[in-house]
């Protein structure tokens, strides 16, 4: 499918030609890379050393992987991936930075995609990052939708957490869309009602444009207000329209799930319909970078694996029945967050495959990522990161590294490089994402 | 000063600047704490573009507008309601969608264009309705310009209706329309059409009535206002709003999640929301009761479900007023939709309905439990839920900081099973529901959860918990230093046993509300 320029006009008045979103205009790339990151809750079972669990989840020895490696090692999840092996880095011994008065899945949520410290107020499970995620700023470098990442969620609302990933910045946390039609809708664009729509559409938004500024002048907002209305500032334009489309089954499909995105049973078939968007909009071109947040901050999710009924994983990753650190022991809590890791992986190959279908595995970074490290000891060690795709050329797929005890912000450096996000002049490769404290420079093994 | 005037409090900075005025000086002085910025809610943007199109019902579009993310006090706190680019679209597509077709229902729009033959009068009234206040001068001009512009940027061939469209499709995207905005001087009393529109916001979730806007110049009076609250909180139109609140912080929503790994399991999901909600109708609106009744009540509603977890007998299949016994049952905290969400499958958990009391009925914030978590023993013959908490949590235990908080409170609860059924014993052993817990700075002893419901129903730091909870909802925003006057006030009339509506007059009657800051 040809990638379709639709770039119409800038609704902008005068005012608002300085604003950052507006500089990724002039930014062409001849081969453009898609970053999407499927972020699972609540650690993995790769052995808590406090319950003296094993290792279930990686493969014995870091090295080449092929489908044999991976194949041959049935007991551990990464096997599920094994007909993928040609386009994964598995990566462990990344570490999270920063611990806290924030909750375990509050930060390790909170930094998984920013490398920034969570902040301490507000504080635990309210506590936000206080950095840019690196969806948002592939996104934003190159303009695509109008700067912005695909945001998207599959979980219950009002809950303890709810979406932890991406960033616009310091304390600004991303609304994610739980509801894959209204994602698509929106995707889709305004109806074409008639010849002059876009026309009148221009004229209207500079009307708004010129009542927010407006507002925005009235000194007497308090910051948070003029912070508001900033924002709003910024998002009115007009968007870019998806030119392709899902067939008519799919959208049916989609449409009949429509407000039923939240409920328990849903999760999973959800997420699926969340990653055929995702992999449709990289396909046309119409954003780069994407998230899908599997479950609320710490899922809770009862998942149903071979017709049984899983109890709350977040209790199961506790391998007790509370969402706290006190309740009945829960048997077989273990095995059953294994089985839960593996359909992970199953869900994340659907990601995959749509990503093949449409011819973009070369061009792709899938990153399978996870708030915690073990579920039981909330441990921000050895968080797992599982890439996929060829990262237009520049990943040297088809590894096992384990890097020991490493800031995982290297990382989102890594990605961020090789999605094409350069420093501010243009050319040299960005150089360091995350909190000033951490390391700067890519993790070479990673790259061709 | 006539009584009921102004009352404002008097304030150091002195704002001279119009909010019209172009680019004043940059002055860090001139920065305010409080918001004075309210996007709609879905629930209120629903009502309100009702209202500018005239149309019978609510348009349903918000069912695919973008979410807000979790807020530190309600859902309507304005500090999350943001409209982000997800969002400005949605209100975008929902604007032209709407525009478009209003104008093309014939009926319809014949109604709207009443009075359009003469561009300013049509666009000063729609206008009205649209930004709930007269428009300025300068917004007139505007208006006519936009309306004129119709048939241009629509091309119908129908001069008239393409100008109606394009003056729907532009209002409802501005953000006059889309916000509440206070503009007034620190110190100041809110204009009339600023009250207007907040206290119906607040209490209906609607724009203005006829009424209030009538009397739209005689609301800086407080005496004006608080007839107006009371008018409008003995109205139908506020039960769903004010209802919220207290949904919001009895988890409700949370109860339509409820499962449960036993056979009773889809009856009860659907039926403690109900309970639920209709004894909070009752409560607040159909027989007014005070956040004393709320929590020591006897009467419920159940339907044979119910009636099988409370041990009565209720006469058909629907749901139905009955009285519980006042041995065993008093108020929400012992009916089944509490007790089951804050359980186990079958067993209590102490735990989670302790921390509840501390965090929805106390306003005490706890720190997040320790991240290494360990079971608390298997459930066994001779040993109590009771028992194996405590050896876990208690006293000498790595848990002890926090649960000799927590696990008082939720004791009280262990007559309750996992689904909120009586019961004596508990694996073999005599429960023991007996309990201390510090309230108003004072150790109080209970037996139960019927005793520690009446004390904590006693208890100022309860009632002044839930005033701030009313603060902040009314205000749509945390709860801020200056408000401590407004909710020790509640507090005091809630403590005195006013009724829960009484309490959200003097929170909407109050200075914080009343005020700019």
């Amino acid at each position: 499918m040809q990638p379709l320029t639709r770039r119409g006009f800038l609704a902008a008045g005068g005012a608002c030609l300085t604003l950052p979103w507006l500089e990724g205009l002039s930014r062409a790339q001849d081969a453009p890379v898609y970053t999407v990151f499927m972020r699972q809750a609540n650690g993995v079972t790769q052995g808590d050393g406090a319950l003296g669990e094993e290792d279930r989840f990686w493969p014995a020895t870091p090295g080449p992987l092929d489908y044999a490696t991976l194949a041959d090692q049935p007991d551990q999840v990464l096997s599920e991936l094994a007909e993928w092996a040609s386009w994964m880095i598995a990566i462990k011994g990344l570490d999270y930075g920063f611990t806290g008065p924030f909750c375990g899945h509050s930060g390790g949520g909170n930094q998984c995609l920013t490398g920034s410290r969570p902040s301490d107020l507000p504080s635990v499970n309210f506590s936000l990052a206080l950095g840019e995620s690196v969806d948002n700023r592939i996104a934003r470098y190159f303009d695509q939708n109008g700067g912005e990442p695909l945001t998207l969620y599959t979980g219950p609302r009002r809950n303890f957490l709810e979406e932890v990933l991406s960033y616009r910045g310091p304390y600004d946390r991303r609304a994610a869309e739980d509801d894959p039609w209204n994602a698509y809708q929106r995707m889709l664009g305004p109806v074409d009602l008639d010849a002059l729509v876009l026309e009148r559409r221009q004229s209207v938004n500079d009307l708004v444009l010129e009542q927010l500024n407006d507002l925005k002048n009235c000194k007497r907002l308090s910051t948070d207000d003029q912070r508001r209305l900033d924002l709003h500032f910024q998002s009115v334009r007009d968007f870019e329209v998806l030119a392709c489309r899902l067939n008519d089954d799919e959208e049916q499909a989609m449409a009949l799930l429509s407000g039923q995105g939240i409920l328990n049973d849903n999760r999973i078939t959800v997420a699926k319909m969340h990653m055929d968007l995702i992999a449709l909009s990289f396909a046309c071109d119409h954003s780069r970078a994407a998230t899908l947040q599997l479950g609320d901050g710490n899922d809770g999710t009862m998942y149903t694996i071979d017709g049984e009924l899983y109890p709350n994983f977040h209790w199961l990753s506790h391998r007790i029945t509370t969402d706290g650190d006190a309740g009945d022991v829960i048997y077989g809590a273990e095995d059953m967050h294994h089985e839960i890791d593996r359909l992970m992986a199953r869900t994340f190959i659907h990601l995959l495959e749509r990503l093949d279908e449409h011819g973009l595995m070369e061009q792709s970074i899938a990153v399978w990522c996870n708030d915690l490290g073990n579920g039981v000891s909330h441990s921000y060690e050895s968080v797992p990161f599982i890439l996929m795709g060829g990262g237009g050329g520049k990943l040297k797929t088809g590894q096992f590294l384990d890097y020991g005890s490493t800031p995982h912000n290297q990382l989102l450096t890594t990605i961020a490089q090789v999605a094409g996000v350069t420093e501010d002049d243009g050319e040299t490769p960005l150089e360091h994402f995350g909190h000033e404290d951490l390391p700067s420079g890519v993790l070479d093994e990673v790259l061709v | 000063m006539a009584p009921g005037l102004v009352e404002c409090a008097a304030v150091t900075l002195l704002l001279a600047l119009a909010c019209n005025s172009p680019s004043p000086p940059e002055d860090d002085a001139l920065d305010v704490d409080e918001p004075r910025l309210y996007r709609l809610t879905h629930a209120q943007w629903e009502y309100s573009a009702q209202s500018v199109l005239l149309l019978d019902q609510r348009p349903g579009n918000s069912d695919g507008f973008l979410g807000s993310t979790l807020s530190l006090a309600f859902d309507n706190d304005t500090e999350v309601l943001l409209v982000d680019a997800m969002l400005a679209q949605d209100y975008q597509r929902a604007a032209e969608m709407l525009a478009h077709e209003v104008v093309r229902n014939e009926e319809l729009y014949i109604e709207l264009a009443i009075g359009s033959d003469d561009p300013e009068k049509w666009v000063k009234k729609v206008g009205k309705r649209a930004f709930r206040r007269p428009l300025r001068d300068s917004e007139v001009e505007l208006w006519v310009d936009v309306f004129e512009r119709g048939p241009e940027l629509v091309g119908s061939g129908r001069n008239q209706r393409d100008s109606v469209q394009l003056v729907l499709q532009a209002m409802l995207q501005s953000p006059y329309f889309l916000y509440r905005v206070e503009t007034g001087k620190p110190g100041e009393p809110l204009d009339g059409w600023e009250m207007a529109e907040k206290l119906s916001y607040t209490l209906w979730d609607r724009p203005p009535d006829a009424e209030l806007r009538d009397d739209a110049d005689r609301l800086t009076n407080k005496a004006v206002l608080r007839e107006h609250a009371e008018r409008m909180l003995a109205d139908d139109k506020a039960r769903v709003p004010v209802r919220r609140l207290y949904e919001e912080i009895w988890r409700l929503e949370d109860y339509v999640h409820i499962a449960k790994d036993t056979e009773w399991d889809e009856g009860l999901v659907v039926h403690t929301d109900t309970e639920s909600k209709l004894f909070m109708d009752n409560v607040l609106f159909d027989e007014p009761g005070s956040l004393h009744t709320l929590l020591t009540a006897t009467h419920t509603w159940a339907n044979p479900d119910l009636a099988e977890i409370y041990e009565i007998e209720v006469s058909g299949d629907d749901f139905e007023r009955v009285t519980l016994d006042a041995e065993t049952r008093a108020g929400l905290l012992t009916q089944t939709g509490f007790l089951s969400l804050m359980a186990e499958d079958e067993q209590s958990n102490p735990i989670r309905r302790g921390g509840f009391v501390i965090d929805r009925l106390l306003c005490i914030e706890l720190p997040p439990p320790p991240d290494e978590t360990t079971g608390v023993g298997p459930m066994a013959e001779g040993l109590s839920n009771r028992e194996r908490v405590e050896r876990h949590t208690g006293a000498g235990t790595c848990g002890e900081g926090c649960h000799t908080l927590i696990n008082p409170a939720g004791y009280a609860f262990e007559h309750y099973d996992g689904f909120g059924g009586w019961r004596d014993i508990d694996y073999g052993v005599e429960i023991d529901a007996t309990g201390t817990f510090t309230l108003d700075g004072v150790a109080v002893s209970y037996d139960g959860a019927v005793e520690f419901a009446n004390l904590l129903a006693e208890s100022r730091q309860v009632h002044a918990c839930h005033a701030r909870q009313i603060v902040e909802y009314t205000h749509a925003r945390e709860e801020m230093d200056e408000d401590e006057t407004v909710i020790e006030r509640i507090a005091d009339a809630s403590l005195e046993g006013a009724t829960l509506l009484d309490l959200w007059v003097e929170a909407v009657t109050a200075e914080s509300f009343r005020c700019n800051r």
